[in-house]
């Protein structure tokens, strides 16, 4: 069935639907991840969004449940290039699994056009429909898209994912799976709350550590996470990933801003400005922080992207918080990034043997 | 020696053998780039034309066998502070692992000694990748039965076994599947001093590549990686060629990356470092095969898929430089950290010289390759494997269509390179998919493609088109593959052919402007031309190492002065043109495996001065405007003797200029041929060949190249061969002369004219300070006027 994909400027891109044929709006953005379909369609970050994935022959690797990053999709439509009917291992064709998921997709729309026009244009609200007339173009103008994606993606109820060590809260802004497997590892004992969950109450859990996981949406819209940030940060040792380094920056009176061309690619250069070490990690983010603010603020940088200089990373120059923009749990994208969960162990541990010391002075 | 301290560099260059890959584009992008940055370079290599226009890069350039003698000779002699191996082909990497402790503080670069062994020795192989935890094959050499069957409990069947004799030959790989065929197998035969070697058999398996770059200070970066159509058991080289590798999903990929990188860390290469893999999609098992610490053909096709400019970056790193801080020509700086995103499907199809079947196995038998970029498989499917120019699928198929369900099983189960055309009969005939896959070990997303292929031509041979079979076409891939006008002549337009730019290197890399571009579909042309007028020029298809190397060279001249004379040079092939570095900013390159470009009417007319046609008659314009510069015969008497001459002529219609004779003699059963040898003609000479050449031109009156045999019978000089346009002697005669040949026909053809009053001497004039004389046509040697005059008295006093 002929659909469109049609976008806020009113540029119009033809294709053929797929999956649901239900009418589609969201924010457009163009993916550059090279494998990790499932992880992407299932990433909370995607929540509102239409994903818009450049690689070709979609879907020839197969599609594996293993990989999903929460238990249900979350973005509001796909579209692809080419696609493969057939998958190597002989599991459900991306069409199929697409369709199974009720999520609306188009096809054979010029993806690499796309990207170009979303790199000059900027970042923008699109449909999928099946008409491209005038009066579909002022409903995408008009549609407000909603604040409150993390409140649609974070769990509403405290979970644990226990475990013999560390004892680590995490603040579920849109947390992928692939943090808590990096956990796992580290037999870390988990304890997943809501967004909204305030300092008390995650005080109460006793955590030797605070994890501040990603999200999707724009940080000013969680001013209480903020507070709660604040409130925290002087007793825990703290980690924020993506949105949660965002809302961490803000609760230190640094200023965030909208990058130029937003990093959505599973394999992008950080370089690590201590040691010049390169790594190559996940990116997904549309945000970044103001380098001006960082200069006057408590913290120092400890990553910058390679290609455009952007701030991956910071570290506070007294408090145990520790953040990065990046996706270090990777799901897509190489593993390079996963010493960050390693660093937060040691700043954890060794923040729990000071305050053993303190109380034995004391 | 620390990095910092080298200002010389002996490089070892590749061996003239017909059986090597063509590195000559990154060969002179590695010595461009090394020149730029300040060393010193000499050269060891066997055939100077080899060097194409690298030649003015070299301090030295020594013209000798490329053994481990020669090499440790000269480090002897001249105490360069390093060696690069990683131009040469596999040869220079063993010549390197032999000169171990020879060459005192010379370094050598790229990886260790242990890098360079490994890639011959298997042991030494296995036993460093089982030591760093790398998933090798196992394998034993032994000569213990007890030991071998033990070996064998260990890791079951099925298994390849050979022997391996004393004098280092070895039987063949045999495939053993069960206690019975092993019982056989070592019942053979029982020579002494035979160990028997065996391995876990992996036939079947999916075979991929990853290649990666990396830094003396460990940070590496994935260029690409490539993907193999046939499973293990076909050479890599004979096998259609996918890349990215699509069928890797994200876990497995990451597993194969981190292998490949922890491989090169094992290593210590700093450079480029190729790991082969095979994979098992069923039993999630993988084995690292081999690895290639050096420019190869997977590198070569790498450039072509991502445009990152793997030789000249691998150069700097070999030299200590950090990855995210590269520079390219004329020092503009280029971040290497960048894992290249490709948005397209870049493959390599190996093509034979002769059309016929041949059944495929380990060891290579393709003599080239035609690499196509596309948005879907079944689009680089129809411009490469499937295009009827390439392969004559259409006589393929009309052949298969004869045999009956039987024989055509029995070539599915024998790989030949005609597997893709019987695979699509098989599945015309209703063959169940998954079963083909299963025998053949071709994946199934590539079986599909194929069917969706068959489906469409189907389509179109019906007759039903339709607005909503053109929207299913284009879903089959079905753009910009020769059918485009037929899309474009439908009502209901789905998509239009156009001209995508080539471009992979994407954030970090944002100035680097690549202007190579292929003829695909889409909405938007990136097709970006400047306002300068055009000079089209159409390549040739290569079907050897000789013709690679003739069109390399050619067609960098051509651009080159085409730049030079304030044209902008289009360069349009069925397959990508390899431009060294320095020139794809100068130059608009259009991969056009269809020729739709003229259709497409891109390209202003009015901008195009000349087409300079190399294909071989594809250009089927009768237009004025096309200059035809592949060779056509005009003359052929079959006359031999034991001195003659070659002489190529650029003419303007009216004068002409001869910049390079070739001077040929048989004696003592050995052929000798002299480059250049108008410097020592005598008058009498000149004067007969002058008066030859301009009684044959008398009847031609338009710029053009022409080339001449002439044979010396009775004192007496006669045409015996005439060929209009370039023949295989052009590097020769271009390097051999202090006139440039190919810059000298540019000019006429824009409309310079030679000089009226040009005497005999002016037209013969050479000035060049080296000749090449080259014995029964393969051994060269660059000598200086004297030692010319000398070599030359002594062939004459022969001949007398």
């Amino acid at each position: 069935m002929k659909r469109y994909l049609i976008l806020e400027d009113g540029t119009v891109f033809p294709g053929e639907g797929f999956g649901s044929s239900i009418i589609t709006t969201g924010q457009l953005v163009i993916s550059n991840n090279r494998t990790g379909i499932e992880q992407s369609v299932t990433d909370p970050d995607t929540e509102g969004q239409i994903l818009a994935f450049t690689i070709p022959s979609v879907g020839n690797s197969g599609i594996n449940r293993d990989f999903y990053e929460s238990i249900n999709s979350q973005c509001k439509g796909v579209v692809i290039g080419s696609s493969s009917l057939s998958t190597v291992d002989d599991s459900v064709s991306f069409e199929n699994w697409i369709s199974s998921l009720k999520i609306p997709g188009i096809k054979n729309v010029d993806v690499r056009a796309l990207a170009k026009h979303i790199d000059e244009h900027g970042e923008m609200k699109a449909s999928i429909m099946d008409t491209h007339d005038e009066h579909a173009i002022d409903q995408i103008k008009a549609l407000v898209l909603p604040p409150d994606l993390v409140k649609r993606v974070s769990t509403r109820q405290s979970y644990p994912n226990p475990n013999m060590g560390l004892k680590i809260v995490i603040v579920d802004l849109g947390l992928k799976y692939s943090i808590l497997r990096q956990l796992s590892y580290r037999d870390c004992n988990s304890i997943i709350v809501n967004y909204n969950s305030t300092a008390d109450e995650i005080i109460n859990l006793h955590p030797d550590g605070i994890i501040f996981s990603n999200g999707p949406g724009d940080p000013k819209d969680l001013p209480n996470v903020i507070k709660t940030i604040q409130t925290l940060q002087k007793n825990y040792p703290l980690l924020g990933i993506g949105l949660g380094n965002l809302l961490i920056a803000l609760a230190n009176d640094c200023q965030i801003e909208k990058l130029a061309h937003p990093h959505h690619e599973s394999s992008l250069a950080v370089k690590e400005v201590a040691s010049g070490k390169i790594d190559f990690v996940n990116h997904n983010h549309s945000y970044t922080l103001d380098q001006k603010y960082i200069g006057s603020s408590d913290f120092i940088v400890t990553n910058v992207c390679v290609a455009d200089g952007t701030i991956e990373g910071i570290r506070h120059e007294f408090l145990p918080i520790m953040c990065v923009l990046f996706e270090p749990e990777a799901a897509p994208g190489p593993a390079d990034g996963y010493y960050v969960f390693d660093e937060f162990i040691d700043l954890v541990e060794s923040a729990k043997k000071q305050e053993g010391v303190r109380r034995q002075w004391n | 020696m620390e990095l910092d301290d080298i200002h010389t560099i002996l490089i070892i260059g590749p061996t003239s053998s017909d059986k090597n890959v063509d590195l000559s584009t990154a060969l002179y992008d590695t010595v461009d780039i090394l020149h730029q940055l300040g060393y010193k370079m000499s050269i060891i290599v066997e055939d100077p034309t080899s060097l194409l226009s690298s030649g003015v890069f070299y301090d030295k350039s020594v013209v000798e066998k490329v053994t481990g003698d020669n090499v440790l000779k000269y480090v002897q002699q001249f105490h360069p502070d390093a060696i690069l191996p990683t131009v040469g082909d596999r040869n220079a990497l063993g010549i390197v692992s032999s000169l171990n402790g020879k060459i005192g503080g010379t370094k050598v670069l790229g990886a260790n000694f242990a890098a360079y062994l490994a890639t011959f020795k298997r042991e030494l192989f296995i036993k460093r990748l089982t030591k760093a935890n790398l998933p090798v094959i196992k394998f034993i050499s032994s000569n213990d039965e007890k030991e071998i069957y033990s070996f064998i409990r260990s890791i079951g069947f099925p298994i390849i076994a050979r022997r391996r004799y004393s004098n280092r030959h070895s039987s063949g790989w045999t495939n053993i599947n069960n206690l019975f065929e092993l019982d056989n197998f070592m019942a053979l035969e029982d020579i002494e001093d035979t160990k028997i070697e065996i391995e876990r058999s992996i036939r079947g398996f999916s075979e991929y590549s990853f290649t990666i770059v990396r830094d003396q200070y460990d940070n590496s970066s994935l260029i690409g990686t490539i993907e193999d159509v046939e499973p293990i058991g076909v050479h890599h080289l004979d096998s259609n060629l996918v890349s990215p590798a699509l069928s890797l999903n994200d876990s497995k990929l990451q597993r194969l990356r981190n292998y490949s990188i922890k491989l090169a860390r094992v290593f210590n290469v700093v450079g480029v470092c190729t790991v082969h893999f095979a994979y098992n999609h069923v039993t999630k098992e993988s084995y690292i095969t081999e690895f290639i610490p050096r420019l190869s053909e997977e590198t070569k096709f790498l450039e072509y898929a991502t445009s990152y400019p793997i030789a000249t970056v691998v150069a700097e790193l070999c030299l200590g430089y950090h990855l995210d801080k590269l520079q390219l020509d004329a020092g503009s700086p280029f971040n290497g950290a960048t894992e290249p995103f490709v948005d397209h499907i870049t493959s390599r199809f190996p093509q034979w010289k002769t059309p016929e079947q041949r059944y495929l196995g380990p060891s290579k038998t393709s003599d080239s390759s035609i690499i196509v970029n596309g948005f879907s498989l079944e689009e680089v499917l129809n411009k490469g494997a499937l295009n009827d120019k390439f392969n004559g699928n259409f006589e393929r198929y009309n052949e298969l269509r004869k045999l009956d369900d039987d024989e055509l099983f029995e070539k599915i189960i024998h790989p030949t390179n005609w597997i893709l055309d019987v695979l699509s009969e098989a599945m015309r005939r209703n063959f169940e998919k998954p079963v083909l896959s299963e025998i053949t070990g071709i994946k199934l997303p590539y079986l599909s493609a194929l069917q969706n292929i068959i489906d469409n031509s189907l389509i179109i041979r019906e007759g039903e088109i339709d607005g909503k079979n053109v929207e299913r076409m284009v879903e089959m891939g079905v753009k910009g593959v020769g059918h485009s006008k037929l899309l474009l002549d439908s009502k209901d337009i789905v998509t239009k052919t156009v001209v995508k730019n080539k471009r992979a290197i994407s954030v970090g890399n944002n100035k680097y402007i690549n202007h190579n571009y292929f003829v695909t579909s889409g909405i938007s042309n990136e097709l970006e031309l400047s306002d300068r007028k055009k000079i089209i020029v159409r390549t040739p298809i290569i079907t050897s190492k000789t013709d690679i190397m003739i069109r390399q060279f050619v067609l960098f001249q051509l651009a080159k002065s085409i730049d030079q004379n304030g044209l902008e040079p289009i360069i349009i092939g069925r397959e990508p043109w390899n431009a060294p570095l320095v020139m794809r900013r100068k130059v608009v390159e259009i991969d056009d495996p269809h020729m739709e470009i003229k259709s497409l009417g891109l390209i202003d007319k009015d901008s195009v001065l000349r087409t300079i046609d190399l294909s071989k008659n594809i250009v089927d314009d009768e237009n004025e405007q096309v200059f035809q510069f592949s060779a056509q015969e005009l003359k052929n008497i079959d006359l031999e003797g034991n001195t003659s001459v070659r002489v190529m002529v650029v003419s303007d219609g009216k004068n002409y200029l001869a910049p390079s004779v070739i001077y040929q003699a048989k004696r003592d059963n050995h052929l000798y041929e002299v480059s250049s040898v108008n410097n020592f003609m005598t008058v009498e000479d000149r004067a007969d060949i002058a008066h030859l050449i301009s009684q044959e031109l008398e009847n031609y009156d338009h710029v053009d190249i022409y080339n001449f045999e002439m044979v010396k019978s009775h004192d007496h000089w006669l045409v015996t061969k005439m060929y209009r346009g370039m023949t295989s002697d052009i590097i020769r005669h271009e390097l051999a002369s202090s006139v440039h040949v190919i810059d000298t026909l540019v000019k006429l053809l824009l409309g310079n004219k030679i000089d009226d009053d040009l005497s005999l001497e002016k037209i013969f004039a050479n000035f060049d300070e080296q000749y090449l004389l080259a014995i029964d046509c393969k051994r060269y040697k660059l000598l200086d006027k004297d030692e010319m005059q000398e070599k030359l008295t002594e062939y004459r006093k022969k001949e007398d």
